[in-house]
């Protein structure tokens, strides 16, 4: 089972000999894209779309925690997409583009909510195109940022972690969350806001460590 | 280059990997075809794991228009020849706007309607009715067999599936089941609520929860549980149970733990058959009650207290009460739904 190559063997051992993961038709959802955008823009920017629209939202929401702000983010990038006529441009799978571009912007939104009076340094600016140097150390500690942030959600408090999930992700106004939960406004808003300070005690730890590495 | 294979990326994603595998990642990521390898797995690992559904039909015709407006902006004259997703650039801007207004107002709607009736979107309900015994498969593949007279509500959607809204696979019984949960790939707990303030924590295991205004107990087959037992105003207890302990709280909500050798018994009922052992005729009452809506009645004095025991087959009210008067030696009458021991 020789894992070395992975351009040239199926590495979880299936005859993949591009080693590209299957979608539900098993054809390579990239070549798929690029078919289509050979046939037209608007085909294979759909097509773009329909492929990568949820998954996108989804990886932005481990992030954010709010399905609203995930899904402007993932929006806005595919308008970019568009308006940067990408396609023609990119050295990178649109996998690898569109998610680097989903991050960071992601980040600038994390940055943007969790300010703090003292600011280590300016949160970069507003990047409108991923830009090729994908630093390793960058891609894997991104990826721990959410994992960090998942697991001290988990650990909030049953009530706490309840009203949090309401209150973001299903984005329910104060006084809904208190009607169904059977509790005071004032607990909501107590509770959100211990939710929230310790996700940005979470999230700013590793913002640092982010930016510092 | 070191053992990178799809399986380490996932573990990776899960946040599994040790110190070691993630400087082989580093490495293995100077590579620039890695890096688009990894989002590639990442993709594909999301596309198993989404935290949600975003409804991407609504987002691809909000963007077409979107993109309709900004190429209408920006060529006025080639409009006619160059006009991707032509349907929406030929309206004039205010129709425009109206068409979204009322996209937004019949959204609000929607939304509101859906609001008011969440908890009947976000569950369904499985019932059993009075000598009906329901079994029925969980999206998760778990099984539950439901006594007569009970309910279990579960969430509509996404049972099974670890996201942000559900981080444990969690349903409400209301009356006696029994369980067999399985145990899930991303270890999800599966929690049973019951209105008397228990929660019954089981990562995948057998077992049978009571949960009847008058009689509440827990009965493990096999495997693991934690029940939580937290009635107001008294504190929490957390309980481990064991295969064959049988947990009980009385009507005064004492709790007992005691140990069975036969915990199968307790779910005797999903083959119609009763087993007792020294159950007082007063127990015996209440399951009736319970099980099938009748109220029971002893007129007899001291009659109550005497126990019975045995395995007894019986798929009616009536059945049951007719094995218990033989073996009592005493009289039943039925008037209407109501049985009377003399």
């Amino acid at each position: 089972m020789a894992e070395g190559f992975p351009l040239h063997q199926g590495a979880d051992d299936s005859p993949n000999p591009f080693n590209r993961p299957t979608g539900p038709t098993g054809a390579d959802p990239e070549w798929l894209i690029r078919q289509a955008f050979g046939q037209s823009m608007e085909q294979g920017y759909e097509r773009l779309f329909r492929t990568y629209y949820r998954i996108l939202c989804s990886h932005a929401v481990r992030y954010t925690y709010s399905r609203a702000a995930a899904e402007d983010i993932v929006g806005e990038v595919f308008l970019n997409f568009w308006q940067n006529q990408a396609h023609t441009h990119i050295a990178t799978s649109f996998s690898a583009y569109l998610f680097t571009a989903v991050r960071n912007r992601v980040f600038t939104h994390l940055a943007e909510e969790n300010k703090k009076k003292r600011v280590f340094g300016q949160p970069s600016d507003e990047l409108t195109e991923p830009t090729e140097s994908a630093d390793p150390q960058s891609i894997l500690q991104f990826t721990e940022l959410y994992q960090r942030i998942e697991e001290l959600v988990r650990t909030l408090p049953p009530q706490c972690q309840r009203v949090f999930l309401l209150s973001r992700f299903e984005g329910l106004k104060h006084r809904e969350i208190a009607d169904e939960l059977q509790i005071s406004v004032k607990t909501v808003e107590m509770h959100v806001t211990r939710a929230l300070t310790e996700i940005r005690r979470t999230l700013w730890f590793g913002i640092f460590l982010f930016l510092n590495c | 280059m070191e053992h990178i294979t799809k399986q380490t990326l996932f573990a990776h994603f899960e946040g599994r990997v040790s110190p070691l595998q993630q400087k082989q990642l580093e490495d293995w990521l100077t590579e620039p075809a890695n890096v688009d390898q990894y989002y590639r797995w990442l993709a594909e690992w999301e596309r198993m794991n989404l935290q949600y559904q975003a409804d991407d039909e609504l987002a691809w015709q909000q963007t077409r228009q979107q993109i309709g407006t900004l190429t209408s902006t920006e060529t006025s004259v080639e409009a006619s020849e160059n006009n991707p997703f032509p349907s929406v650039h030929t309206q004039s801007f205010w129709s425009r706007i109206g068409r979204i207004a009322a996209v937004f107002a019949g959204l609000a709607l929607l939304t509101a309607l859906l609001y008011a009736n969440r908890s009947v979107i976000q569950y369904r309900t499985i019932a059993a009715e009075f000598g009906e015994i329901r079994r029925e498969t969980l999206p998760d593949g778990s099984v539950i067999t439901l006594n007569t007279n009970s309910s279990l509500r579960i969430p509509r959607f996404g049972f099974g599936q670890k996201w942000f809204g559900r981080p444990d696979r969690e349903v409400f019984l209301t009356g006696e089941a029994m369980f067999s949960v399985v145990h899930t790939q991303s270890h999800q707990p599966f929690i049973v609520r019951t209105p008397n303030a228990l929660a019954i924590r089981v990562l995948g295991t057998e077992f049978s929860v009571c949960a009847r205004q008058r009689r509440t107990n827990v009965v493990l087959k096999q495997g693991k549980v934690e029940v939580a037992y937290s009635p107001k105003a008294q504190p929490a207890r957390q309980i481990a149970l064991r295969p064959g302990d049988w947990l009980d709280i009385n009507r005064a909500g004492a709790v007992s733990v005691k140990h069975s050798a036969h915990p199968e018994n307790h779910s005797a009922w999903a083959q119609h058959r009763f087993v007792f052992d020294e159950n007082t005729l007063a127990d015996i009452a209440d399951i009736i009650q319970d099980n099938y809506g009748f109220s029971v009645k002893i007129r007899a004095p001291g009659l109550a207290s005497r126990s019975v025991s045995g395995s007894f087959q019986a798929n009616s009210a009536e059945e049951l009460a007719t094995v218990i008067a033989e073996l009592l030696g005493i009289d039943y009458r039925t008037d209407g739904k109501q049985i009377v021991f003399y």
